[in-house]
């Protein structure tokens, strides 16, 4: 397999790894040793897909390894992957620390809706007796 | 000798008897500890069918109320895969010498996978969140718009000569 290309000259990207240079300097390295690792084929399966999206969109996190902030708080690599051309696009490059997940009230709120929704009915629901 | 037997024979009835119910013990404990390695081990195996699915599926004309479903059942697996793993760990003490090192694997996989739902629940977020997903769409159009026109220079020049 060759190496995939990596096109960095996005100017959102810049825009976005300009102002993580100015709060984190030494994210430069980590950066590079997550596209060094994408560059190597890898692009298909790191990170993961985000869904809804026509084209092959998928997000990544990187950590601050000097500033001891692991991979959950720190920064969202989210990149366009071409498969034909072998050619991934860094899109946005963002910090952010880790969005709490939906309670599990709402979600199974969510769930109910959606079977109600379709027609059927939720697994949670007790059988009818009549 | 008649009067060794009549305190022997009972002192080691009670032996035998109480050895056989230590034994069923054990044996029950060994059967417990198969019946909770198997219903892991089967529970590691849907997990491993939802990352294969996910990974090999076409996600991408995919609707908001299925990502929203989706996205809902992939955070309780969150949440139940932790639970798994406290479980697991709680009865590593206790579990039979055969079982333990097994056991002990599952508990480190089930924190392994626990972090890898983590992350793929965030990308379905990230799908149901529009603000977000504006600005990926806007992203992907301005990659498109450039990549046709542009040569693409080496990342690593590039990286090295980004400045704040």
């Amino acid at each position: 397999m060759p190496r995939l290309t990596i096109d960095l000259n996005l100017q959102r990207f810049q825009r976005d790894l300009r102002e993580a240079l100015k709060k984190h300097p030494s994210i430069k390295d980590d950066l590079r040793d997550t596209l060094d690792k994408l560059s190597k084929d890898d692009a298909f399966r790191l990170g993961d897909r985000i869904p809804g999206i026509p084209e092959h969109v998928r997000k990544i996190r990187v950590g601050v390894k000097q500033q001891n902030i692991g991979k959950s708080k720190g920064y969202r690599l989210i990149y366009l992957v071409d498969e034909g051309r072998q050619r991934i696009t860094p899109l946005c490059f963002h910090f952010k620390a880790s969005k709490a997940l939906v309670p599990l009230t709402e979600i199974a709120e969510i769930i109910v809706q959606a079977f109600s929704d379709s027609g059927n009915k939720p697994p949670m629901d007790s059988p009818h007796v009549s | 000798m008649a009067w060794v037997e009549s305190y022997t024979v009972p002192v080691y009835e009670a032996v035998v008897c109480g050895l056989a119910l230590e034994n069923a013990k054990r044996q029950e404990q060994r059967e417990e500890d198969v019946q909770f390695v198997s219903g892991v081990m089967g529970y590691v195996a849907k997990l491993q069918d939802v990352f294969k699915a996910l990974s090999e599926s076409d996600l991408s004309k995919i609707s908001q109320r299925d990502i929203a479903f989706i996205f809902s059942g992939v955070t309780l697996l969150v949440a139940i895969t932790g639970f798994t793993e406290h479980l697991v760990r709680q009865r590593l003490s206790n579990t039979s010498d055969p079982y333990r090192p097994a056991l002990q694997a599952v508990a480190d996989d089930l924190q392994s996978y626990k972090c890898r739902l983590e992350e793929i629940a965030e990308a379905w977020q990230m799908a149901l969140d529009e603000t977000e997903m504006a600005e990926i769409s806007r992203a992907v159009s301005e990659a498109k718009a450039e990549r046709d026109t542009d040569e693409v220079a080496d990342w690593r020049g590039v990286l090295a000569s980004t400045h704040d």
